[in-house]
This record gives structure tokens, sequence and C-alpha cells, in this order.
């Protein structure tokens, strides 16, 4: 609970804001209440990357339908400067280019102070991708702050925002994404209020919140994912590499133990004339076959250095 | 003064390797070029940072202590592969040759060591050391065969090729054969085959070791460097020699009527080139630069296929082309000819030299 005590519970103060949504519903969703509490205070534009057109509905103009909700679901949040952006949904990696070009131009027309962007952990690789050229996007724009929201997975968070207040706007503007979110909205509305819900246990407050991390300096990927893991990470390439290269020692010398016990039974059991089990045997190459232990040990070491293959 | 620094695993100057002789020759022309070169070798750092493996822990801690390099004390850092292990270039324009990889060097000897030596190659030194040294850096392969390794073990993109140079001033024939033979005590009217390379499976040790006991009408010529495993010949027709400088091993190449490579793994093959330099015809597997000599007309003839190396054959394979070579004087000659000719041609100093120029940008 130390955590508490470096934890803000307003924005910064901004006047500008940009709103990057990958999908029309993920504003609502992660800042929904945040946008409605400072609307009267602060300028913000939400902009669609995309129109969600690959939403699993059997309607036609899916993308339409989508934006038409975004539409009335900002507007109930008291915004009314949208940007759609026209990105097809689901491809953002393979459009990452374009996608940091387009928001670039934005920044430069709207000279942001502070833009909202879906947080680089999140289960949606849309809104992972999302996240990454916003972070890029400080390389440009330095002085530029993000607050990165929660949309399908929580994050360590820097600021908390009550919404208390502003949780009927915030439900009626979800109301609104029926086709967005697949038509059990009911469900989503549920589980998000319920999100908002669950921050009140860091403040032991009967509230909601919704929970923000927001990074003043100029971030950086590893950074940022270093921090939400309470810097478990190491510090540096060369201490990671550190702790890969110590553990990948460690299991060579098992297996070189193992292999030293292993060569001596191998003897004995040729003394003995006993038959090997061929099928608890992995053959490595055609003369080579290993025991069951080693072949763990083979695969626990293939498998660790492989990650990410 | 302009500065470079040079990472590698061991003092050049004390130790005899392909490695160490590529150092040796970036050392000279650096300082044609007025560049001073600083050497960091592994092998002088503690294992501080515990390792079990005692090198490894040496490789770690001398990339690790490059890390505080001032970024305007050395205009390049020249990493010789996973010597480099444990640095990451901050502000230092850096390149990596990479002189082999353990990646394909532990595929082609799995199932001849123990598996904890194949995986401990395979994943520590190659995937993890190796594929570190190259993060941040411009990639340089001393052999086609190497760059394809690079791309295909480790993913690496827009490596470049700078063979390996053999100095073909040096390294030319001697003519007086009789001479030499009779300095290092070898019968002159036998036909003598040479093995050059560490005593070890991997170099194809037990292959010449199966040759040199089976073809008893022919003297052996035995060159080994340290680091291998114990030796096992003590009869008239072997002569053993160890850690030689490179005017005896080109005496030694001049004096002999062939050479023996079984190599299961290279990543240029320096001493093969070198005798080839001198017009010493080479039976051997096509790794390294061979890859690409073997694909020619008359070296092709010599090849031995990796594949049947561990075939029972492997004595019959290497006599037939000891008697094709041995038993055609005018063949033998333009085998010979055209050997010094390839190295001259492809791999002479003065083309590394060049290239090395260009891509390090020295005047």
């Amino acid at each position: 609970m130390s955590e508490l005590s470096n934890i803000r519970y307003a924005l910064p103060d901004v006047k500008r804001v940009l709103v990057f949504s990958p999908h029309p519903d993920d504003e609502t969703l992660g800042c929904g209440g945040t946008i409605a509490l400072y609307a009267d205070r602060i300028d913000f534009t939400v902009v669609a990357l995309s129109n969600g057109e690959a939403v699993d509905i059997p309607e036609d103009n899916k993308g339409e339908l989508r934006k038409r909700e975004l539409a009335e679901a900002v507007k109930i949040l008291g915004v009314r400067d949208i940007i759609f952006l026209d990105l097809p949904d689901g491809r953002f990696e393979e459009n990452s280019g374009q996608i940091r070009k387009k928001i670039s131009e934005i920044c430069l027309r709207k000279d942001p102070e502070l833009i909202f962007a879906p947080s680089p952990i999140d289960s949606h690789p849309d809104h992972r991708e999302t996240a990454k050229a916003c972070i890029e996007l400080t390389k440009t724009f330095p002085s530029l702050k993000i607050a990165f929201y929660e949309v399908y997975n929580p994050i360590r968070f820097n600021t908390l925002i009550n919404i208390a207040g502003k949780l009927e706007t915030k439900r009626k503007a979800l109301s609104r994404y029926h086709y967005s979110l697949l038509k059990k909205e009911g469900v989503f509305i549920s589980a998000v209020l319920s999100l908002n819900r669950f921050r009140s246990l860091f403040t032991l407050e009967d509230s909601y919140y919704e929970a923000f991390f927001i990074a003043e300096a100029p971030p950086t990927l590893s950074g940022i994912l270093n921090w939400t893991v309470f810097r478990l990470q190491p510090q540096s390439p060369e201490e990671e590499l550190l702790d890969t290269l110590r553990s990948g020692d460690a299991l060579i010398k098992e297996l070189r133990d193992c292999e030293g016990t292993v060569s001596s039974l191998r003897e004995k059991t040729l003394a003995m004339q006993k038959s090997i089990d061929e099928k608890s045997l992995l053959v490595s190459s055609p003369e080579k076959k290993i025991t069951p232990v080693e072949k763990n040990l083979f695969r626990k070491i293939a498998k660790y250095f492989c990650k990410g293959e | 003064m302009r500065k470079a620094l040079i990472l590698t695993g061991f003092d050049p100057f004390f130790t005899t390797g392909g490695i160490e002789t590529f150092t040796k020759n970036l050392i000279a022309l650096l300082d044609f070029s007025k560049i001073k070169a600083d050497l960091v070798c592994a092998s002088d750092f503690n294992n501080t940072y515990n390792l079990r493996h005692e090198f490894l822990g040496k490789v770690y801690a001398a990339g690790r202590s490059l890390l505080s390099l001032p970024s305007d004390g050395y205009e390049f850092v020249m990493s010789n592969g996973y010597y480099g292990g444990g640095y990451f270039p901050k502000n230092l324009k850096t390149f990596t040759i990479f002189h082999s990889t353990h990646a394909a060097y532990a595929e082609a000897i799995r199932g001849l060591v123990p598996l904890s030596t194949y995986l401990e190659i395979r994943f520590i030194v190659g995937r993890l050391f190796e594929q570190t040294a190259a993060f941040g850096s411009r990639i340089i392969a001393v052999s086609n065969s190497v760059k394809s390794e690079l791309e295909r073990y480790y993913g690496l993109k827009g490596v470049e090729v700078i063979s390996n140079p053999v100095d073909t001033d040096f390294f030319f024939s001697l003519l007086n054969k009789e001479e030499l033979r009779s300095k290092h005590g070898i019968p002159p009217n036998k036909k003598v085959g040479l093995f050059v390379g560490r005593w070890e499976t991997p170099k194809g040790r037990d292959l010449a070791e199966k040759v040199i006991r089976e073809l008893k009408n022919l003297s052996w010529v035995i060159v080994t460097s340290s680091g291998g495993e114990s030796f096992s010949f003590s009869d008239e027709k072997t002569f053993t020699f160890s850690g030689l400088d490179r005017t005896r091993m080109r005496e030694l190449y001049c004096l002999s009527d062939f050479m023996l490579f079984p190599s299961r793994y290279e990543g240029f093959g320096l001493a093969a080139a070198e005798a080839m330099a001198c017009g010493l015809p080479i039976i051997g597997t096509p790794v390294g630069f061979l890859a690409e000599a073997y694909s020619e007309t008359p070296f092709s003839a010599f090849s031995i296929p990796v594949s049947s190396l561990d075939g029972d054959d492997i004595v019959v394979t290497v006599k037939d082309r000891i008697d094709r070579l041995l038993n055609d004087k005018d063949f033998y000659e333009e085998v010979s000819r055209k050997s010094r000719e390839v190295i001259v041609k492809n791999y002479n100093l003065g083309i590394w030299q060049n290239r090395m120029k260009e891509i390090l940008c020295l005047s």
C-alpha cells in the first residue's frame, strides 16, 4: 500500500487532449468517465484509428454503424471533435508506418499537451500497436505526456480519477455501443464498471475510478514495461543477458552432472546385459540415444533459448 | 593519436589460430592507417560473475568491462565473434566479425559429443552469446558459408562477407622439397600427407587417425594446435609438430604432397587456404571457403562429402582421391598450380585489405 502515496488523483493541468481509440468504444470503455469529468475544462479530440469493421456481427456496413455509435457516445461524454483515420481494423501491425504518419500529422495540427492511449499491455494487438505508435510519437514531440488507459487488461497505474459523479454518464455512453459491443453491451458495461469499482481497493473509498499510467518524460517501451512490473525486469540488456546466461549455465551444469550419473548407469546396465527400453529413449541422431532425464533437460534448454521463435 | 579497440579471446601474439591471424592482420592494417589498436582479450579477465563455465564467464566479464568506454576514446570497436558477449555498444561504432557460427558447428558435431556439450555450444555460445554479439553492430562474415549460417540460425540480416586473407607473398611454393624434408627428418622418397588442426573429433581427428593407420605406405605430418585431445601416434611414419610459427608452417606445406582436411566444420579453413597458396592439393570436406573452391574442377574431384564421414568406407574414399592425385604427375601439377591461382585470385591479402579499409572507412 506504500504505492498509495505516489498516486495522483487528477489529470495534469492541460488544455488540449487527444484520445487515441483503436476502435470505436475503446475510448469510452477505458476513459469515458474521465473525459466526461473534464470535458468542461479540457478540449478533447477523439481520434478513432479504425472504424472497427472487423467486429464479429452479421450486419452490413459495420464500420459505418460503429462510427455512428462513437459519435453518439462521445457526444454524451461531452466531446464533439472526432477524427476518423479509417485504418483497417485488426491490421494495425502491418500498417504501423501509416499509423505513425497519421497520428503525427494530427499532433502537429492539434498541438495536444496530453494524449490518451491504450496500455501497451493489452491483449488486443491493435491496442498494443496504438500504444507503441504513441510512445514513438514522443520522440518527435518530447514534451507530450501520455496517459495509458485500461481496456482488456488491468495495469499498474500512477493516476486514479474518481468517476463516481460521472458513472451514469459513462454507463449511458457505453449503452450506445450496441453493435460495437457485440450486442452484449450489458456484459461489457458490468465488467468495465466492475474494474472501475475494483480500483477502490486502493483508496478504500466507496467509489469508482479509472486508472491511468501517465508517463511524463518521453517514455520508452522497455521503460514502461519495466515500470508496470514494478521494475522486476533487469535494468539493462547486459543484466538481462547475464540472467539468461546464468540460467542456461545452471541447466547445462545439471545436464552434465546427470550425464556423469547416466554414463555409470549405462555401464552397469551393459554389464548386466539388460536390454534398454527403446520406447523410453529419444534418438537425437542414429547413433546417439539419451535417457528420459536427459530428454527432459534437453527440451528445457532448447525451449529456454528458443522462446519467442 | 587515433585509436580502435579489438575484442578477442586470446592474445594473438602468444596464440596461433585463424582469429589470431586475422587480429594480427587487422592490427597491421590499422597501424598502416596510423590508428593504434588496443586489445581486450577475454582470457585476461576473471570470471567475476561466477559462471560455472569459466571461459564464458571471462568472455562476459570482458564484454561487460567495455560498457564504461568513453564514446570519444575510440573510432570503432571490432569484436571477434562471440568474444563481444556482454558488450552492448552505446555510442561507439561497432563491427562484429564472425569467423564461424557455433550453432552450425554444434549441428556438425551433434551426436559425436555429449549432449551437454552440444547444447552449450548450440545455445549458450551460439544462440545467446553470438546473437548478442551481433547486437547493434555492423556484421561481417569471413565466408559465404558463415554468412548463410548467421542468416539461418540467428536471423541476422545485412551481413557482409570479407573472406579471410592469405599472405600469398609469404605462402608460396618453396622448390627445395628434399632439403625441407631433410631439415625436418622426413624421408625424401615417401609420399607425405599433412594434417593441420586441433586433434579433436570436430576437426576429423578420428577420420585422420583411421586413414593414417590404414594407408601404411604413406608418411604423415601432423601439426596440432593447443586444446585438442591427447595424441597417440608413435611410429616411424608419423611426424608430429605443434605450435609452429608461419615460417615453419610454410615449410611443412611445401614438403608435403597433399593435405588431408577432414574437418566436420570450418568457418573459413585458413590452414587449407595457406596450404593451397603453397600449391598443396587438399583432400577434404567442402566446409568454409572450400565449399566454394570444391564447386569447381579440378578441385571437385578431391571433395569428401561430409555425409560420408561417418560411414565405414571413409578410408576407401580418401584412398581413391589420393591415388587419383598422386598417380598422375601432370594432373598433380595442374591441381597444384590451380590451387595457388584460386587463392591468389580470391583470397589474397590485398583484396582483404581493400575491403577492410572500405568497411572501416580507413584512408
